[in-house]
């Protein structure tokens, strides 16, 4: 399924993923400000620190549209989960023009059960005047 | 979390999968691992279903992460598609088997969530019984 890798994909977008919570009873979302790097076949997530509490990174290696890797989330040390640590693996289908990328995650909570949910990246623009822009409604 | 050495992967397990939390078993495949480290190695046994599944898991504690490649059997309905995705699984503490997701796209592109389990099943397969052959449907 290997193409020639084309340098596209990188920019600023919007990530949202979804989660349950067991301790808060239900499904909740988490939305970050993101920059995404490709180098060849390979790709790297990395949440903006100026506009995110918890940071988040991701790798991902990505084949025909298909993107495969890992995650981790060192969540914010003043929200529900107090700078705990996760980490689990993900797939995302990214669309043909390139500027959406949905798919499922898996990770593992506190109770070291495995749980999954959607998580869908949404590009914005090449640089951060996208986010500032937005910060004061343009 | 950190310590991988205390558990012992030596030996057949059988991989099972499911499309929900109860579902009906999808596939299951004998297996054998091998620990460098901190990757576990996973891949099939050669079987008569000419199946064919390989995985690479990186350990933290109890926690496996990592992706996977598997080809079905020449026999089923989805004819040797080659599919693969990322999962994570938890090692019960007892050693004895490891338990949990994976993600993984479909025929129709869009990323599904599957049960994953792997049970230590027993020093050499040559008592086991050969994994039952899914019925193809007309």
């Amino acid at each position: 399924m290997a193409k020639p890798a084309k340098d596209t994909l990188s920019g600023i977008w919007k990530s949202r993923y979804e989660y349950p919570s067991s301790s808060r009873n239900g499904v909740f979302y988490a939305e970050n400000y993101v920059k995404v790097v490709r180098v060849g076949n390979a790709f790297v997530v990395e949440s903006i620190p100026e506009v995110n509490d918890s940071y988040l990174i991701l790798r991902l290696t990505i084949d025909d549209g298909v993107a495969t890797g890992s995650w981790q989330e060192c969540t914010s040390p003043t929200g529900h989960y107090k700078g705990a640590i996760y980490h689990g693996a993900i797939q995302l289908v990214v669309d043909e023009d390139q500027k959406h990328m949905s798919g499922r995650w898996v990770g593992f909570n506190r109770r070291k059960e495995v749980k999954t949910g959607v998580w869908e990246f949404t590009y914005l623009g090449d640089d951060m005047s996208v986010i500032h822009d937005r910060a004061h409604g343009q | 979390m950190t310590g991988t050495g205390e558990y012992d992967f030596s030996g057949v397990w059988l991989s099972t999968y499911h499309k929900t939390q109860n579902g009906v078993p999808e596939t299951d495949q004998y297996v054998t691992m091998q620990q460098i480290g901190d990757q576990l190695i996973v891949e099939s046994i050669p079987s008569q279903t000419g199946s064919y599944l390989f995985a690479r898991f990186t350990l933290d504690g109890r926690i496996a992460t990592g992706s996977y490649h598997s080809q079905n059997s020449p026999h089923n309905n989805a004819k040797e598609a080659m599919y693969y995705g990322a999962a994570q699984l938890v090692l019960d503490p007892d050693g004895k088997a490891l338990r949990g997701k994976g993600v993984g796209f479909g025929k129709d592109l869009s990323v599904k969530t599957t049960v994953w389990e792997l049970i230590r099943a027993g020093q050499d397969h040559h008592h086991l019984v050969e994994p039952k052959e899914k019925e193809t449907k007309k």
